[in-house]
């Protein structure tokens, strides 16, 4: 593919700006904003490249019949790959954080982020990305297996070249609908807001139409124009494109550009309907953009305050769960439990404060871009009724780890060096215990559903107890945990194992069993997953 | 489902008009046998994968454990099929069941309303599935083999009790309050507890040997003697706490505990010479 000349001559500079910022030691406000959200994120994106490398393995595995212990073996050695997937990701992203600077990311800012994983400068890290997949796979593969399996590509390639064209359209033609729907949202609020006359509403149609027209053909290009890049993407993603067209007919690549067509359009369309107004229907249309906004900082107020008391309900069992414990295993007065629970509260409390500061301004955004995307009334009632809300998951998270470490500051205040240790050495008793309880559920779980013989229990669960060791350290409660009331959710655990280690300790049928079930237990271990990074980033701290 | 009920519509509206022409009426056995083998078209791939499942899950063990011929393997496939038409048969059969009920006085919108239902209760009972394997074993495997066989299960069920009598243990310390030495006295009196009333529990939820919802583990505290317990506790407080351990399921635990007396005392007798 050839690259706009200005683009070559840039790229190059754009990444190694990227990365010499830091090194002068003047970060900018996107640098800050990227770092953290990095830091929140990077174990999310770890784990889906380690997700989709398994996958693309276990397709070529079932493809050319590789047998469990091959399998295993590659399984355990997607680690680079990894890697990989993840700088490149890493560096997609920053582009994206630099060119929105430092406002806060919203949720439809993270196609874009999905875009620039295409963007035109990044082309030779993405190929090498694709290369080392090829390079991997021809390490580990026979050359009759390779070249058995490089014949099935072709054959999938050519299969979504001839699923595409119909496809394209239908997809060109359903995100057309779903701009014009938002487009004709905004023409009926604009009616009602501003009461334009009769012949401005006729205009306005028009405008409408124009613009669907624009998005229409701006959209079909950028499509052609993605095609090449997606259709060079690993074997996964054909899959899965593949089956896509094939089955439902949709088709649905990554293309660069829509938002910023989505956008342009949008402003377009918003001017025209700014032209037809009159005066008077403009003081009108600012009046009544002023009363919702008032009615939309009620309901944010509302919004926040909801998730407030819903914290320190949680936080409240929680403190009370642990004092009582502290209070019986170290005989501590009721007095003294009661000052601990003050000193806890006082932390809390500053806590909160900082959360709501940093959290109404991402809530205020949300909402606002909510009621831009679906009919605004009716959401409005919703909101105000309390029937949803939204909140900043990384300034919550930050609230949950202050709780944590005012627990901490409490006992460095409250406790000797002794009764700490003493209850330090009662906790770990009782994380084994929890450890060795679910590490055994877990394993007869399993074994209800795969029938495993004694050797495998045994080994499964010493396997899985290096998991539920750490789960155990998340100090929540078993009737948290068990929540779901299913105790099929156990086999959530072995999600957590290093990869390889079941399809090594299974046989096929067994495996094949296991397939059956993981989906919903990669769906359970995925929250659990992420408490226990929280817990691994605080611990590190 | 919405062709389904369409075609039920249409069927009930016609048994009004048959029944005035002297034609042969629709029953609502007929409507709902319908609307079931319908709504069993529109699920099939998922709820009948379940049920099959279920049996489907055991013949690889049996494979493993002994030299299966192909005549043999033949016979459990087709016993696997078996499992999941009885299974089926018993779905029908309590939606009919409680249809015929629901249905008595309900005109056609409501009639409607409740077989678009159908989807949301399935449920059966899964004992005649259970004969026909048992029998199947019985057929397929030599004497030597189901013994073997009873041992792997025997072990299986051992490693069950463990985890489910871990599991209690944790439930009860965490919501009693229990010390580290309460809750040490009180291990091996839970662990009985699990191994004489889970059969009976489970028995309940007619599952076979799992299946169980963590709810309903709890209660099984309830079979520790109460002054077993309460020489343990001594604090009201806690006792109290021990006995609000069923929850909700208070009447589950009377019914499981009656079913439970109820076997030991069978057993009993059929231990007499």
């Amino acid at each position: 593919m050839r690259l706009p000349v200005m683009t070559r001559l840039f790229s190059p500079l754009l990444l190694s700006g990227l990365l010499l910022v830091p090194l002068l030691g003047q970060e900018s406000a996107w640098e800050t904003a990227f770092r953290a959200y990095w830091r929140g994120s990077v174990a999310a994106f770890t784990a889906s490249a380690e997700r989709q490398y398994a996958d693309m393995v276990g397709d070529v595995g079932s493809y050319l019949k590789l047998g469990k212990d091959r399998l295993a073996v590659m399984l355990n050695e997607t680690d680079p790959l990894v890697q990989a997937n993840v700088e490149f990701t890493k560096t997609a992203y920053a582009m994206t954080f630099r060119e929105r600077g430092d406002k806060v990311m919203l949720t439809s800012d993270y196609g874009s982020l999905q875009e620039n994983r295409l963007h035109p400068s990044l082309v030779r890290e993405r190929l090498a990305v694709t290369q080392r997949w090829t390079e991997w796979l021809r390490a580990r593969l026979k050359p009759d297996e390779m070249s058995l399996w490089e014949k099935e590509c072709e054959k999938r390639r050519a299969r979504l070249l001839e699923a595409i064209p119909a496809a394209l359209v239908k997809r060109v033609e359903s995100s057309t609908e779903t701009v014009v729907a938002l487009w004709r949202l905004e023409l009926d609020q604009w009616v009602t807001d501003a009461g334009v006359r009769d012949s401005a509403k006729e205009a306005g149609e028009q405008a409408l139409m124009q613009a669907e027209k624009e998005f229409r053909l701006g959209f079909r290009r950028l499509m052609d124009r993605a095609l090449p890049e997606n259709m060079a993407k690993p074997e996964y993603y054909l899959s899965s494109y593949l089956e896509g067209a094939e089955k439902r007919q949709s088709f649905f690549p990554t293309v660069p550009g829509m938002r910023k067509l989505v956008k342009e359009t949008n402003q377009r369309f918003a001017a025209a309907l700014v032209g037809l107004m009159n005066d008077a229907e403009r003081t009108k249309l600012a009046k009544s953009q002023a009363a919702l906004a008032k009615r939309l900082d009620l309901i944010c107020k509302n919004m926040l305050d909801k998730r407030k008391v819903q914290h320190a309900e949680a936080s409240n069992k929680q403190v009370e769960a642990q004092l009582s414990r502290v209070v019986t295993v170290l005989g501590l007065s009721q007095k003294m439990k009661e000052e601990m629970k003050r000193r806890l509260k006082e932390m809390e409390d500053v806590a909160i404060k900082r959360y709501t500061e940093k959290t109404y301004p991402y809530v205020r955004e949300r909402v606002a871009q909510e009621l831009k995307e679906k009919e605004r009334e009716k959401q409005l009632k919703l909101m105000e009724e309390g029937s949803y809300w939204y909140d900043n998951a990384v300034e919550r998270t930050r609230l949950m780890g202050a709780t944590y470490k005012a627990w901490e500051t409490v006992q460095v205040e409250f406790l000797t060096v002794e009764q700490r240790q003493l209850w330090a050495d009662s906790e770990q008793k009782a994380q084994d215990f929890l450890a060795e309880m679910w590490a055994v559920l877990a394993v007869s779980e399993m074994d209800a559903a795969v029938r495993l013989n004694p050797q495998q229990r045994t080994d499964l669960e010493r396997e899985v107890r290096v998991v539920t060791q750490q789960v155990a350290k998340l100090n929540e409660s078993v009737d948290e945990m068990l929540r779901y009331n299913s105790l099929e959710m156990m086999l959530c655990f072995f999600c957590g194992l290093p990869p390889g280690t079941l399809v090594k300790l299974l046989d096929e049928d067994q495996w094949k069993l296991w397939k059956v079930k993981s989906s919903q237990a990669e769906s359970y271990w995925s929250s659990i997953k992420a408490k226990l990074e929280a817990l691994q980033k605080r611990e590190a701290q | 489902m919405k062709r389904a009920c369409l075609t039920v519509l249409c069927a009930f509206s016609l048994s009004f008009a048959a029944d005035e022409a002297g034609l042969p009426v629709l029953t609502t056995e007929d409507l709902v046998n319908d609307a079931v083998s319908q709504s069993a078209m529109d699920v099939n791939d998922r709820s009948m994968e379940r049920l099959r499942a279920v049996y489907e899950a055991r013949v690889p063990e049996l494979k493993r454990l002994f030299k299966l011929d192909e005549s043999r393997m033949k016979l459990l496939r087709v016993a696997v099929e078996g499992t999941q038409e009885l299974q089926m048969q018993s779905v029908r059969g309590s939606i009919l069941r409680d249809m015929e009920d629901r249905t008595k006085n309900a005109d056609p919108r409501t009639l409607n309303k409740f077989l678009l239902g159908i989807n949301s209760t399935w449920s059966g009972s899964s004992a005649d599935a259970a004969k026909l394997w048992k029998a199947v074993i019985k057929q397929v495997l030599t004497e030597d083999e189901v013994k073997r066989l009873n041992e792997v299960e025997q072990a299986r069920k051992v490693y069950r009790e463990r985890a489910i009598a871990l599991l209690l243990q944790a439930i009860v310390k965490e919501r009693v309050g229990l010390s580290v030495v309460q809750a040490e006295k009180l291990k091996p009196l839970l662990t009985k507890a699990v191994a004489d009333y889970l059969p009976d529990l489970l028995q309940y939820f007619n599952s076979g040997e799992r299946s169980i919802y963590s709810q309903y583990i709890p209660m099984m505290a309830l079979g520790v003697k109460e002054a077993d317990v309460k020489a343990v506790l001594a604090d009201d407080a806690k006792w109290e706490a021990w006995k609000g351990l069923p929850g909700q399921y208070a009447d589950t635990w009377e019914y499981v505990k009656k079913q439970h007396d109820r076997r030991v005392e069978q057993e009993k007798k059929g231990a007499k010479p």
